[in-house]
C-alpha cells in the first residue's frame, strides 16, 4: 500500500548521525525500499511547510564531508523529489532545528495522518517523552518498519477499507481519473465506490490543494442503434443522479463515456504550468484496480481480497496517455 | 515568411507502424535505448525531402545523407516490406506564403495568398502489381485544421476532390471567393463535366477526375511547377476566364502553394550523422557545394575555408569562449609565391597576387598552429556540431549524438549551443542523443528562465523543448512525448530509468 513519510532533515545531516558506517547502511536501504528497480515506488515524501522541507534537507545533504554518505544523500534527495507532496504549514511558532520540523510533522499528523514520522536517534528520544510516535533513522533496517508498504498488495474487497487504501491519492492528487467500466448509477455496481472516492477527494483539510475529478465509464451498448440516444440520455441521468450524492456544494465531476472499457485504474497527478502559462496534466501516481468492491460485498462474512498494484512510471505514462486522447462522450456533472 | 515545420506525422516507415505524430520545437530531442528506433524519424525527412525536391520514391541514398544515409529503396523502408500497406507522411507548417509556380498568375491582391495559419500536407506512398516503382497514391491538404483537398490516384486516373465551401475560400477572400464560387457552381452546373463524382452542389466537395496515359504511374502529388489542372476544357472559359485565372490560383495556393512550401522547408535540411569523419592532414576542401557532405561533418570544414571571416570569428568565439574547449578557429591568408621571385626580389610581383585563405586551428591560451587532425578527437566531433549549428538560418537541423567524444562539461554546453542557434538562427534541432548533460542544461535554463534568473544569455522557454522517447515495443517503434513544465521537470513520467542509473549504481547491493 502506498506510505506517507515525513523525515526531519536531521535525517541527511552528518553531524545527527555520528557512526557514518551505520548511517549509510540505513541512507541505502531507504533509497533500496523506497525506490525498487522494477517495481513503482510504494512512498510518497511530506514536503512539510508548504513545500520548504526539501530545501532544509537539501543544505543538510550539501553540507555532509564523507563523499559517499554526501552521494547517498543527494542521489536520494533527488529521487525524493519526484514524490513529494506539498503539506500546509501546521505550527506558527517557528525554530529551523530538528524539534521543530518534528513538530510541524506531528502537527500536520493531526491533521490528516502520516504514515512514518523520521527523524534521527537524538530528537526521537526527545520528544518519545512526550509520547509522540517517531521513528528513528535506524528503524529502517527492521521488517516493522516497511509493514504494509509495498507496490501491490492484496486489498480486501469493501469500500470502506479500499477507499482509506487510497487515501493518499485522494487527499493529495490535484487531478483524480477513476477508470472503471461499471459506473453504471445502477444499485450494486461500481458507482457507489466512485460516490465514496469523490467525498474523499473533496474531504480535504483547509491548505491542501483543490482536486478536479474525472469519472470514465463504459457508455450504454449498442451506439449505432435507433433508440441510442434515449438510452444514452437515460444512462447519464442516472449515473448523475448518483455521483451528485458525493459532490458538496458548488462541486463538479467530469463523466466521460467511452464506448468500449475494460480496465480499472485510479490515476492521480498534479498540475503544472509550460513557460507560457499552458496548464498541463502531469500524472504522478497510478494504480491497477482488478476488482472494486461493490455495496453487496459488504455482505460477505470474510470479505475477499484482490490483488491491487502501483503502476511503473512507463505503465502510468501509457494508461495517462490512453485516457487523455480519444473522443468519449463527455458531461459535466455539477451538484445542484 | 518561409515555412516553419511544426509537425511530422508518419505512419508504415521503417519500424513505425501505426501513426506517429511528432511535434517539431526549436529544440526537439529524441532519446531512447538503442536501436529503438530514434534514427527513423530523421530518416522520414530525408525521405519527405526526397518526395518533394525530386519525387524520389524509392530512395536509397539520399540528397542531404549522401552515402551515409542509404535508405536502401522502397521495399525496405516499407514497415516490414508489407507490399499491401503503404507510407504515409504528413508534415504541417505554421505561418508561411503560399507561392504559385508562376508569379504573373497570382491574382492582383497577391497579399491574400499569405497567411498565418497552418497548413498540412499528406502524401501516401503505395506500390501495386500494375507499376514497377512506387507512386503516390493520395496527396491531402488541409488547411488550418480542415480538409481542403484531395488527390487521389490509381497509378492511372488522379480524382481531385476541393472543398469549394472551406472556410479559408469563403472567408477573407472577398471577391475572389465569391467568384470561385460561382465557378464552381457553373461547372457544376454543365452536365458535361469529366466523371464528375459530386452529385449535387449541396455537398461541399467539388469532385472531378484526370486521366493520364503513361507507362509510369501518375502520382497524386501535383507537379509543383504547375497550376493544379481544372477541368476548364468542359467550361465555357470564354465567359469566364478571369474567374477561372483566379480559381485556379485559389486552388493552387492551397495545394500547390503548400506542397511547395513543404519542399522550400525541406530544402533547408541539414543532417550531421553519428559518426563525423576525421579530416586528412592532406585536406584541401571541394570545389562544387555538395550538401550531403554536411552527413559525415566534412561540409563543416568545407564551410570553414569558404565562409566569410565573421562567420570564422562566430565560431572561434564559440569554441574559445562560450564552450571553453580551449581552441580558436582563425582564418589565415597568405599568398605563394615562385622561388625564382625572391632570387629575383620581385616582391612587387607577388604582392599584387590576391592573397589565399585557410581556417586554421590554434590553441586558445597561444598562436601555435595545429592541423585539425592533430587535436582529440573530441575537438574534430565538436566542429561539425558547433559550424552546422551556426550555419544559415531557418533550417530543420538533425544532429545524431552531438555528445560523441565529448567531455560530460562539454556536453552540457552544447545545450547552450543549441538554445542559443534556435533563437539567433531560428533553426529547429533535432537531436537524437544519449546525453544526459545536455538536456540537464536544457532543464536548468529553462528553470533559471522562469525564476527571471541568470540563465548567461540564454533563456529558453519550457514550450520552444519537447522530448520523444523512442523505443521498440513489439518490433514496432514507440514513441512516447515528454514535456517540460516552467520548472524544467518532466510532465509525463519518464518511462524507463534514463536518469536513475546512477542511483542504482550506487544504492544496488
Amino acid at each position: 500500500m502506498i506510505a506517507e513519510f515525513a523525515f526531519t532533515p536531521s535525517v541527511f545531516d552528518e553531524q545527527a548521525n555520528p557512526d557514518g558506517e551505520s548511517w549509510r547502511k540505513q541512507l541505502h536501504k531507504l533509497g533500496m525500499t523506497m525506490f525498487p528497480m522494477t517495481a513503482a515506488c510504494p512512498v510518497m515524501v511530506a514536503d512539510l511547510r508548504d513545500g520548504s522541507w526539501i530545501y532544509a534537507a537539501s543544505v543538510r545533504a550539501r553540507n555532509v564531508a564523507d563523499g559517499t554518505s554526501k552521494a547517498l544523500c543527494e542521489e536520494l534527495l533527488t529521487k525524493i523529489r519526484d514524490t513529494r507532496v506539498r503539506r500546509p504549514q501546521a505550527v506558527d511558532e517557528w525554530q529551523d532545528d530538528d524539534v521543530s520540523w518534528c513538530r510541524e510533522a506531528i502537527a500536520s499528523h493531526s491533521i490528516e495522518p502520516i504514515d512514518r514520522i523520521v527523524s534521527c536517534g537524538a530528537v526521537q528520544d526527545m520528544l518519545a517523552a512526550e509520547g509522540h510516535p517517531i521513528r528513528c533513522i535506524s528503524e529502517v533496517e527492521g521488517k516493522g518498519f516497511w509493514h504494509d508498504i509495498s507496490s501491490q498488495w492484496g486489498q480486501q474487497l469493501t469500500i470502506p477499507t479500499q477507499i482509506q487504501a487510497i487515501r493518499k491519492l485522494t487527499l493529495h492528487a490535484e487531478f483524480l481519473c477513476l477508470i472503471t467500466p461499471h459506473v453504471r448509477g445502477e444499485g450494486d455496481d461500481e458507482t457507489e465506490f466512485a460516490v465514496k472516492l469523490i467525498l474523499s477527494s473533496l474531504n480535504r483539510p483547509q491548505g491542501f490543494r483543490n482536486v478536479e475529478i474525472e469519472v470514465h465509464s463504459q457508455g450504454p451498448g449498442e451506439p449505432d442503434g435507433t433508440d441510442y440516444k434515449e438510452r444514452l440520455a437515460r444512462f447519464v441521468e442516472n449515473v448523475k443522479t448518483r455521483l451528485r450524492k458525493g459532490l458538496g456544494k458548488g462541486g463538479s465531476v467530469r463523466l466521460l463515456l467511452w464506448p468500449k472499457l475494460l480496465d480499472r485504474y485510479l490515476i492521480a497527478g498534479v498540475y503544472t504550468e509550460s513557460s507560457r502559462n499552458v496548464r498541463q496534466r502531469s500524472p504522478r501516481w497510478g494504480l491497477s484496480m482488478p476488482h472494486i468492491a461493490r455495496p453487496s460485498d459488504a455482505r460477505n462474512a470474510e470479505p475477499s481480497k484482490t490483488p491491487w498494484s502501483l503502476l511503473t512510471r512507463e505503465q502510468l505514462g501509457d494508461v495517462f496517455d490512453r485516457y487523455s486522447t480519444g473522443d468519449p462522450v463527455e458531461v459535466m456533472v455539477t451538484s445542484q | 515568411m518561409s515555412a516553419t515545420l511544426t509537425r511530422i506525422a508518419v505512419a508504415n516507415f521503417k519500424g513505425i507502424k501505426d501513426e506517429v505524430a511528432f511535434d517539431l520545437k526549436p529544440i526537439t530531442l529524441l532519446f531512447g535505448p538503442n536501436s529503438g528506433g530514434k534514427s527513423t524519424l530523421i530518416h522520414a525527412i530525408h525521405y519527405a525531402n526526397e518526395i518533394f525536391a525530386r519525387r524520389n520514391l524509392d530512395a536509397d541514398t539520399t540528397l542531404v545523407g549522401g552515402p551515409l544515409v542509404d535508405l536502401g529503396g522502397y521495399r525496405n523502408f516499407l514497415h516490414h516490406g508489407a507490399d499491401h500497406i503503404r507510407i504515409s507522411l504528413g508534415l504541417t507548417f505554421d505561418e508561411h506564403d503560399l507561392s504559385l509556380p508562376n508569379p504573373s498568375l497570382n491574382p492582383s491582391n497577391a497579399s491574400d495568398l499569405q497567411f498565418t495559419g497552418s497548413a498540412c500536407i499528406d502524401v501516401t506512398i503505395r506500390r501495386t502489381d500494375a507499376f514497377a516503382s512506387p507512386f503516390v497514391s493520395k496527396c491531402s491538404f488541409d488547411v488550418d485544421n480542415k480538409l481542403f483537398a484531395t488527390i487521389i490516384s490509381d497509378g492511372s486516373i488522379c480524382q481531385f476532390a476541393i472543398d469549394s465551401r472551406h472556410p479559408r475560400v469563403h472567408i477573407g477572400w472577398g471577391d475572389i471567393g465569391e467568384t470561385f464560387n460561382a465557378l464552381l457552381r457553373q461547372l457544376l452546373d454543365d452536365s458535361h463535366s469529366v466523371e464528375r463524382a459530386s452529385s449535387h452542389w449541396d455537398e461541399p466537395f467539388f469532385h472531378y477526375s484526370i486521366r493520364h496515359e503513361s507507362p509510369r504511374p501518375t502520382c497524386a502529388l501535383p507537379h509543383l511547377q504547375l497550376l493544379l489542372p481544372l477541368p476548364f476544357w468542359v467550361t465555357p472559359i470564354s465567359d469566364c476566364h478571369t474567374a477561372f485565372t483566379l480559381a485556379e490560383c485559389v486552388v493552387s495556393a492551397f495545394t500547390i502553394g503548400i506542397a511547395r512550401a513543404a519542399r522550400d522547408c525541406l530544402s533547408g535540411f541539414r543532417h550531421l550523422g553519428p559518426l563525423r569523419t576525421p579530416v586528412p592532414r592532406t585536406y584541401s576542401p571541394p570545389r562544387s557545394p555538395d550538401s550531403s557532405r554536411w552527413a559525415s561533418g566534412l561540409a563543416a570544414w568545407d564551410e570553414l575555408q569558404t565562409c566569410p571571416d565573421t562567420f570564422v570569428e562566430e565560431v572561434s568565439d564559440w569554441l574559445a569562449k562560450r564552450l571553453k574547449s580551449g581552441y580558436c578557429v582563425r582564418r589565415k591568408k597568405y599568398r605563394e609565391v615562385d622561388e625564382t621571385s625572391l632570387v629575383d626580389g620581385d616582391l612587387e610581383q607577388m604582392r599584387s597576387q590576391s592573397p589565399l585563405r585557410r581556417t586554421i586551428l590554434t590553441r586558445a591560451d597561444s598562436d601555435t598552429e595545429l592541423a585539425f587532425n592533430d587535436v582529440g578527437v573530441g575537438i574534430s566531433q565538436l566542429l561539425p556540431v558547433v559550424v552546422t549549428s551556426l550555419e544559415g538560418h531557418d533550417r530543420i537541423i538533425a544532429i545524431e549524438q552531438p555528445e560523441l567524444h565529448i567531455h560530460p562539461r562539454l556536453q552540457a554546453e552544447i545545450g547552450d549551443l543549441f538554445v542559443a542557434a534556435s533563437q539567433e538562427r531560428r533553426h529547429c534541432f533535432l537531436i537524437e542523443t544519449h546525453s544526459e548533460h545536455c538536456i540537464l542544461r536544457l532543464l536548468r535554463r529553462i528553470r533559471e528562465t522562469s525564476n527571471g534568473g541568470h540563465t548567461q544569455g540564454f533563456p529558453l522557454m519550457s514550450d520552444d523543448v519537447v522530448v520523444y522517447h523512442i523505443s521498440n515495443d513489439k518490433y514496432c517503434t514507440r514513441a512516447r512525448r515528454i514535456d517540460v513544465d516552467r520548472n524544467g521537470d518532466f510532465v509525463q513520467p519518464w518511462p524507463d530509468d534514463f536518469f536513475e542509473i546512477d542511483f542504482y549504481e550506487r544504492f544496488g547491493s
